[in-house]
């Protein structure tokens, strides 16, 4: 069969097109037109309730720089992915390496774990916000009872504790998930290379550091790129627990264009906190691009 | 230092490793199992604060169709979602058969497109799609939470079925087309017989998928008759005049419950999956 790199309409490329004509379509039509459209909202003073709005150059990114909900929400937002990125990649590897061992029952523990990840972000912020409940949460009342602090506190509701409840849910929710990735990486490794440690009298410690990280090495760098994208550009958990409260010491970037775009009806500028996302994104997703490229 | 035997140490190791797996199991379990055992406890021994009822009630449940309504929502969340695993599976199964079987160059550029779509977070595209929705009155309607639902699930799918068709040997298509099937028909009656098992799989994911959002209903839905189960159980939490734990617990099991049943019967092929997914 001839390869034809130039000629673009070739016949290989046509059937393709039909077979495929569906899918380009969605994506141009839901997902590429509207990002293409916020880009373009963002240099206009659209309101909500307006039609395109009139081009304004760059001043919505001007005043988002000199403003300081921006700074905050990029603040809180960095603080938010980093510190549960970390915590939870790392405890998901252990987690992962503690679900492949030989054990009878190990299944049932296998599903037991992914448990979190199944029930509906809804669901998971419901019982956070029921567990921590002032006058009855069951989370409230042990930590009282082992004097972890004097009063039950609504830990979503107090400036101190807010983030640290939102990392802790995110945690809870999503450690499994990536712990089950790890797993799945870990049960791939080839029996023998286990056998070869064991024959070289390497202990437990040694193995995991010898035989398995360098195997779970691709497997990190990808969960923690799509883990850091995703708990960048998370919403619901925090929206449906703090809502960026109190005084907004959870407001991350995400919940600030949501509140300037819909809450106070600016579409320009709450287009231009996601546009400024998007090019965070980009920017984190070349340099991925660059490292792991490819093998996705 | 006491020296321990081969097998003592070995029984050891275990037993400790059983310990840590059981302290995970209730890390993660005790919200939702304290949440399940909550909604069927009656009002008067929650009062008096029993760990473990000894009388069970249905009560909030029946409350919930009877006062709640929540039928409502519960048909909106079974409508969307059947229509989103419909859809993907046409469509996602189509496109990777075709990217699959294609030796074009323009495959590199789709298979990058339909990651950079899979990646990009869903609120970005819910809080872009609320201007294009208006324009085109999908605001406040099923449909239009159906296509923002394809716009996760369908990028989702496709690249997870993509290795699953290549998988499938070449010489089944030219076999057919020997035989005079046209590529319509090879795909559906030779391609998708070999390859429903996964297809299946997919289409119960991309249920489940739908079936949990929240994100794209809280920014394309506007009234209560329309909500899906997710955004009326955030309802409960915040809007209504209700208790939100009298409500909130029943309707956060209803909707968990068909989750945790499929995805423990699924659970095998899911690390699998995953395994590949590398």
């Amino acid at each position: 069969m001839q390869k034809s790199p130039r000629l673009f309409f070739s016949k290989e490329i046509k059937s393709l097109i039909i077979w495929v004509a569906p899918l380009l379509f969605l994506l141009a039509v839901v997902v590429i037109y509207p990002l293409v459209r916020t880009v373009y909202l963002s240099f206009t003073d659209a309101t909500l309730t307006g039609g395109w709005g009139s081009w304004i150059g760059l001043s919505n990114y001007l005043s988002l720089l000199k403003s300081s909900y921006f700074w905050n929400a990029l603040y809180n937002s960095v603080i938010y992915t980093g510190v549960s990125v970390f915590l939870h990649v790392t405890v998901a590897m252990v987690v992962g390496v503690l679900l492949a061992q030989e054990l009878r029952g190990i299944h049932i523990f296998r599903t037991f774990v992914l448990v979190p990840y199944m029930v509906p972000t809804v669901v998971s912020a419901f019982l956070f916000k029921w567990l921590f409940d002032v006058s009855h949460g069951a989370y409230n009342l042990l930590l009282v009872a082992l004097g972890v602090w004097p009063d039950p506190i609504p830990v979503f509701g107090t400036i101190n504790t807010a983030m640290a409840a939102v990392i802790l849910l995110s945690f809870w929710r999503y450690m499994p998930f990536t712990s089950i990735l790890v797993l799945a990486r870990v049960l791939a490794v080839p029996k023998a290379y286990y056998e070869m440690a064991t024959v070289d009298g390497l202990s437990s410690l040694q193995t995991f550091r010898y035989v398995t990280f360098p195997q779970l090495k691709g497997v990190l760098a990808t969960v923690l790129f799509l883990r850091a994208i995703w708990m960048f550009g998370m919403f619901d958990l925090i929206q449906l627990t703090t809502g960026g409260g109190p005084i907004r010491v959870t407001e991350t970037l995400p919940l600030l264009g949501n509140r300037i775009g819909f809450g106070e009806f600016d579409l320009g500028l709450g287009s231009a906190i996601f546009v400024i996302m998007l090019i965070i994104l980009i920017i984190c997703y070349g340099i991925y691009w660059k490292f792991f490229g490819g093998r996705t | 230092m006491i020296k321990l035997g081969y097998a003592t140490r070995k029984k050891l190791k275990t037993i400790s490793l059983y310990l840590l797996l059981v302290g995970l199991s209730i890390v993660v379990l005790l919200p939702i199992v304290s949440a399940l055992l909550t909604s069927i406890t009656p009002n008067e021994q929650l009062v008096e604060g029993v760990l473990i009822p000894t009388q069970i009630t249905f009560n909030r449940f029946i409350e919930l169709f009877t006062y709640s309504h929540i039928e409502i929502n519960l048909v909106n969340s079974l409508l969307v979602a059947s229509a989103v695993s419909l859809l993907t599976v046409t469509i996602s199964s189509t496109s990777a058969y075709g990217l699959s079987r294609s030796r074009s160059r323009a495959t590199t550029w789709i298979r990058n497109a339909i990651f950079s779509a899979y990646v990009v977070p869903r609120v970005m595209v819910a809080f872009s799609l609320v201007r294009v929705f208006a324009d085109f009155h999908l605001i406040n309607t099923l449909h239009g939470v159906v296509l923002a639902h394809l716009t996760t699930t369908v990028p989702f799918a496709t690249l997870i079925l993509w290795p699953f068709f290549d998988a499938i040997p070449k010489s089944l298509d030219e076999a057919a087309r020997i035989d005079g099937a046209s590529r319509i028909r090879t795909f559906f009656s030779i391609i998708m017989p070999v390859a429903l098992p996964g297809v299946v799989s997919l289409a119960i994911f991309a249920f489940l998928l739908s079936w949990a959002d929240w994100t794209f209903c809280f920014f394309l839905l506007r009234s209560r008759h329309m909500y899906t189960m997710s955004l009326r159980i955030s309802d409960f939490m915040i809007a209504e005049w209700v208790s939100p734990w009298d409500r909130g617990l029943p309707a956060a099991t209803l909707i968990s419950l068909p989750l945790i049943v499929v995805f423990a019967f699924l659970q095998n092929r899911l690390i699998k999956g995953m395994g590949t997914l590398r």
